[in-house]
């Protein structure tokens, strides 16, 4: 992958070149391998490049066709190679030596902006018409390659990252507070704002057009959550299923070097990890799995349905195949405020659970110290993959299959026996009762989600920016009520995450995290699968587990809790408590860091921490949710609005 | 531009125009060129008949002329000369005077102001300046005496638009231009007479006391090297940029602050694993030693060809001295400076390591012959800061400037033995002794410094760990105002012959300098800085001027 950015000056200004080298050089941690700039008149462009395939080694970005005066910088994978090399009539021969990026210059000078629309993978892209004094930016469906702009009267900057763009006089570096509000209430931005003001994103599956002083926007993909697939048979949903997912595990294997995976207990990285062994077994490839566990002699506790190892579920997997290199990594108690700072620089924003990313960090060292600059995942599986289905009581009831509805939920008390009737029929109507009687229900019965008790919003802000508002005007339940759209849900989510930043820095930690299970095609047929299949005879995940059955150890496959990331987080944090309530002290000294944070709320979660009940949800929410994203977003305030404290 | 007179043309007379006129303090290729425009274009005896006051207008709207016309036939020397605002005077009135003359004379868009006026002072500042202005009139002007007519930014134009018709000829233009010379002149003299609050506070009142005296021969005046490098106060380098106040400002020997616990503090560094940073020290040690062996001289009669020096053979004063000689080297001649921020957020780890690193690094370049000078920087207040009263006394003008007092730190001059200096890089190590950084100034101090030092490479290293920073300063101006007034002197600095490099301990840097270095470990920090000292010391010019471009 790489790390792109360009100054243009509609204006016919030469651009300022040291201007554009302090962006390299800030772009360079991202694109350790080659950077390269060039001038084109009055505007420049410049690529730093993490090589992470073997046609890496053919770019020469950025590209410039002369002779159309087309510039091009591109970041990112091309998954549809075959398919683009047939339509633009390029031979195998010479799609060999082409770099992916030369193959989506060959696809814009041919199709022009409509060649966005046909690219499939992992990207983010710039293309200057000079001729046309156009710009074109976007990025992929999914958004999976981040990207930003700024513009001012006669001159854009766009870069991967924000940093880039405040190496640019002019640029202002200051946070948006709506942003900084949105994200400590978990509201996901929308639109093309960011955490900074004047710095907007290119939205994903966007396309923004900037000519003759007008910036046009529009989709080039969006997800449809009226597609829906109609087979014949269960058996050929799972034929389907099988077959996109074989194809976005293996357009995920083209690497340099060995690849390794993110091995959990859970569906998604399971069947993730497994589709990738057989597929590299067939090309006697090996696969590095690794998994992070709590420390030796760690007995919780835990939530309710969740467990703390996923060690066992793992081993019993990797054991399943040959050319599976297993390391389980053993929890170092490092602090979650132990490096946070080195994150957020190259974040670029507050990292929301920094005690997974403890866990996290040690997976991605191994690997990396192992030689390896791929790693798979399975970020996103909740939304395609490994959807539990849950979306179907709500939409039985509103469709008034009573009958079905009753079926379901008998058959999921067989398999769970715990549960009770009368809870899957709150779940199911939740939706349909108006937010504020639902939220006074909750509350009597001394139940449900308050923003209090797991953000650290400062509530005065809260008040003034209206978050409840904001939220309803995001699509977001702050009640967390399963709503009875599925793929409609599953298509908002998708838009609500974006992976852009944590993905550009996984290239600064040397290694290039991969998703099978944001894959564009695999993602469409997911939400084209009816809701009856991902739920089915009181199963969630029935299709994927019908289809991982003879693949996954019965340890992964019928377990009835779900494992839990950085389980012992409360060990290594409440080692580090001394250092947290110094940085708190340092929150309260800052001009501003009070205006956002609730920060006598944070001193009192670190004063009064618990010395047991971890399993208990409202001290998790308090202790970790609240007081460890407060301190994340108060570094990450710090950290824009530096000072001598 | 000593470097490049010493290496390319010894034995040259230094030709230059008086400081005033002259472009900015910092050497650089447009520098040259222009000084070469003067001597090419410019014809001393149109300056006949000027007298001082008046000789220094008419010559920086003959910079203006002579540039113009360089710039019409040369392509190298248009490049060279294209961004007028870094060769521009450091006066600030000069500065835009010189802007708007290029502009004009060039037929460009002009600026729309053009002419300096006082500024706004308080009420009470302005009642006590003007009763003593009154004063002084009284007793220095004849009874009756004639009031002159105010200028203003369009007779400026005017003036400027009927030189353009005399370009080509430096009598006509000079002719052209003297009435608005003249005029120029009398309104400096009588803005001089009402200083503005600002300067009051804040200027060092380098008042020049020449006499007006005729100056037929003003523009033959010769410079030798060694003169007129007094430091220049950073706020007639960087018009944009002000201070408040500079009474406070401190510049010392580290040894004026340093207690006797200091040196317990120095003793622990000592307690630290050095193995890796010895070693480090031992490589650069071994690099320098081997990049010493072989050099090449220039200005022979024999030898390989100096295809740079080819031009000489068809000049005025041919010379054959154009081959060059390969060598054993002695020591590479260069002059290092490590700037170190020692603001509060460089305290603990950060501070331990950079001590670390510079004491090795100071070490061994001492060993190797590198001439090595050390210097810190931070603010003298934080909370109980008296500039911030002061400035509240005066009624809290907007933008006031810097509203603290910076303290730069002398720890080493290139001159002294190590062995002597190091105690003082205890102070280095004391916690609580430095508050804010105001990096822009700190950059322009060393740099002055520096640039002073014969030696013909010159790097200035600087270790910080962010953004320059004052918190009254940044309250009162906005966090941009001292942001940008660091930008403004890197610009300076990386189109000079000074070699620029930052080592931070966090990405921030990155955003200022063109070559910066981000450690993630304090321990990384002497990692870092003796692999760039070992590049930059042993480049040859040339790998270093591509590196530049």
């Amino acid at each position: 992958m790489s790390a792109i950015a360009g100054i243009i000056n509609f204006d016919g200004r030469p651009v300022d070149m040291p201007t554009l080298e302090r962006m390299q050089t800030l772009l360079t941690p991202y694109g350790s391998d080659a950077q390269r700039h060039v001038q084109q008149g009055s505007a420049a462009f410049l690529r730093t490049l993490f090589r992470t395939t073997p046609e890496d080694s053919f770019d020469r970005q950025p590209l410039v066709h002369a002779e159309s005066g087309t510039t091009l910088v591109f970041d990112g994978r091309i998954d549809n190679r075959e398919e683009l090399t047939e339509a633009l009539g390029i031979t195998a021969t010479e799609a060999r030596l082409m770099a992916d990026s030369a193959l989506v210059l060959r696809a814009f000078l041919h199709w022009d902006t409509k060649a966005v629309a046909r690219l499939l993978g992992d990207f983010a892209l710039a293309v200057w018409q000079a001729r046309r004094r156009r710009l074109i930016l976007a990025r992929d469906a999914l958004g999976y390659r981040p990207l930003f702009w700024h513009r001012q009267a006669g001159w854009l900057a766009f870069a991967t990252m924000p940093k880039a763009l405040f190496a640019v006089p002019g640029v202002p570096r200051a946070l948006r507070e709506a942003g900084v509000h949105d994200y400590l209430a978990l509201i996901p931005i929308t639109g093309q704002a960011t955490l900074f003001e004047e710095i907007s994103r290119v939205e994903p599956g966007q396309l923004v057009v900037l000519e003759e002083g007008r910036t046009v926007s529009e989709y080039h993909h969006r997800f449809d959550p009226t597609k829906q697939l109609k087979l014949r048979s269960p058996e050929e949903y799972i034929e389907a299923l099988r077959e996109q997912l074989d194809r976005a595990v293996a357009c995920r294997l083209r690497a340099v070097g060995p690849v390794a995976s993110e091995l959990s207990s859970g569906m998604d990285s399971s069947s993730v990890t497994a589709t990738a062994a057989r597929l590299l077994a067939a090309e006697n490839r090996r696969l590095l799995a690794l998994t992070a566990v709590p420390r030796a002699g760690f007995a919780g506790p835990v939530p309710s349905g969740r467990h703390a190892d996923e060690g066992p579920g793992a081993r019993a997997l990797a054991s399943r195949f040959e050319n599976i290199d297993h390391v389980l990594l053993p929890s170092t108690g490092l602090s979650p405020a132990e490096g946070l700072r080195d994150l957020i620089e190259d974040l670029d924003r507050p990292p929301l659970n920094i005690c997974n990313f403890v866990w996290v960090r040690q997976m991605h060292n191994e690997a990396v110290s192992r030689g390896c600059r791929v790693m798979l995942n399975g970020w996103g599986g909740n939304m395609t993959l490994s959807h539990d289905g849950a979306t179907l009581f709500p939409w039985l009831l509103s469709r008034g299959k009573f009958l079905a509805w009753w079926r379901e939920a008998q058959a999921m008390r067989r398999r769970y026996p715990k549960s009770t009737l009368q809870w899957y029929l709150k779940h199911s109507l939740a939706t349909f009762v108006p937010a504020p009687l639902w939220r006074a229900y909750e509350a009597r019965r001394n139940r449900g989600w308050s923003l209090e008790q797991y953000s650290a919003v400062n509530p005065e802000l809260g008040q003034r920016l209206n978050t409840r508002g904001r939220a309803r005007k995001a699509g977001i339940d702050l009640l967390y009520r399963t709503p009875p759209n599925g793929a409609l849900f599953r298509i908002n989510t998708i838009y609500l995450i974006d992976f852009g930043e944590y993905t550009a820095a996984q290239n600064a930690s040397g290694f290039e995290g991969r998703s099978p299970l944001f894959d564009r095609r695999l993602t469409e047929l997911c939400l084209a699968i009816p809701d009856t299949l991902f739920l089915r005879d009181g199963q969630p995940q029935w299709i994927l587990k019908q289809m991982m059955r003879d693949i996954l150890p019965p340890e992964i496959l019928e377990a009835k809790t779900r494992g839990l990331q950085a389980a012992d987080w409360f060990e290594a944090t409440g080692s580090a408590l001394p250092a947290i309530a110094s940085e708190i002290s340092r929150l309260a000294e800052h001009p501003s860091a009070r205006q956002y944070l609730d920060l006598d709320a944070l001193q009192a979660a670190v004063d009064e921490w618990p010395t047991s009940g971890w399993g208990n949800p409202t001290i998790e929410r308090r202790h970790r949710l609240k007081l460890l994203r407060g301190v994340s977003v108060g570094s990450f305030i710090r950290y824009m609005e530096d000072d001598n404290r | 531009m000593n470097a490049w007179s010493r290496a390319y043309a010894p034995g040259v007379e230094r030709v230059t125009l008086k400081g005033e006129v002259a472009p900015r303090h910092f050497g650089n290729r447009g520098h040259a060129d222009a000084l070469a425009a003067w001597r090419r274009w410019h014809d001393p005896a149109s300056a006949a008949g000027f007298n001082r006051d008046v000789w220094v207008w008419y010559a920086l709207l003959e910079r203006a002329r002579v540039e113009i016309l360089a710039s019409r036939d040369l392509p190298g020397i248009a490049h060279n000369l294209r961004h007028p605002l870094l060769l521009a005077p450091q006066e600030p009135a000069m500065a835009r005077l010189y802007l708007a003359a290029r502009a004009i004379l060039a037929d460009l868009p002009n600026p729309s102001e053009i002419l300096l006026q006082p500024e706004s002072p308080s009420r009470v500042a302005t009642f006590l300046r003007s009763l003593h202005a009154q004063v002084l009139r009284r007793s220095a002007a004849p009874a009756g005496g004639e009031r002159t007519a105010t200028l203003r930014d369009n007779d400026v134009r005017r003036a400027l638009l009927a030189a353009r018709d005399s370009l080509g000829h430096g009598a006509q233009f000079a002719a052209a231009v003297r009435p608005l010379a003249e005029q120029l002149a009398r309104h400096y003299q009588r803005a001089s007479e009402e200083p503005a609050a600002s300067q009051i506070v804040i200027d060092t009142a380098e008042a020049d006391a020449d006499e007006a005296t005729p100056l037929e021969d003003a523009s033959a005046q010769i410079e030798r090297p060694g003169e007129g490098d007094a430091d220049v106060p950073v706020i007639r380098a960087f018009p944009g940029y002000a201070v408040f106040s500079s009474a406070l400002d401190e510049v010392d020997s580290a040894s004026r602050w340093l207690h006797p616990d200091d040196a317990l503090a120095l003793r622990s560094l000592s307690d630290l694993d050095r193995r890796r940073v010895r070693q480090l020290a031992q490589r650069l040690q071994r690099r320098l030693q081997a990049a010493q062996l072989r050099q090449w001289t220039f200005e022979h009669e024999e030898g390989r060809l100096d295809n740079r020096r080819l031009a000489r053979l068809v000049g005025e004063r041919s010379s054959r001295r154009v081959y060059r000689v390969e060598q054993a080297s002695p020591v590479p001649e260069a002059c290092v400076t490590l700037l170190v921020d020692q603001s509060g957020s460089m305290r603990g780890e950060r501070q331990r390591m950079a001590a670390l690193a510079i004491d090795l690094a100071a070490h061994t370049l001492e060993v190797c012959g590198v001439q090595c000078e050390i210097l810190g920087f931070t603010t003298r207040y934080s909370a109980d800061n008296p500039v911030i009263k002061s400035w509240r006394k005066a009624g809290s003008p907007a933008m006031p400037g810097r509203l603290n007092a910076v303290r730069h730190i002398i720890f080493k001059t290139p001159k002294q033995p190590w062995r002597r200096a190091r105690p003082q890089l205890g102070l280095l190590l004391r916690e609580g002794f430095g508050f804010e950084n105001v990096d822009g100034e700190a950059l322009h101090w060393a740099a002055s410094r520096l640039v002073k030092r014969p030696e013909p490479r010159k790097i200035l290293v600087v270790l910080s760990d962010g953004a320059p920073f004052d918190e009254a300063t940044a309250h009162a101006n906005g966090r941009a105002f001292l942001e940008q007034h660091l930008r403004d002197v890197i610009h300076e600095l990386e189109s000079s012959p000074i070699q620029l490099v930052a080592i931070g301990t966090g990405q921030e840097v990155g955003r200022y300098y063109q070559q910066a270095l981000t450690v993630r470990r304090p321990e990384a920090v002497a990692e870092v800085l003796f692999e760039r000292l070992g590049e930059l010391l042993t480049r040859t010019p040339d790998e270093r001027g591509k590196r530049k471009r």
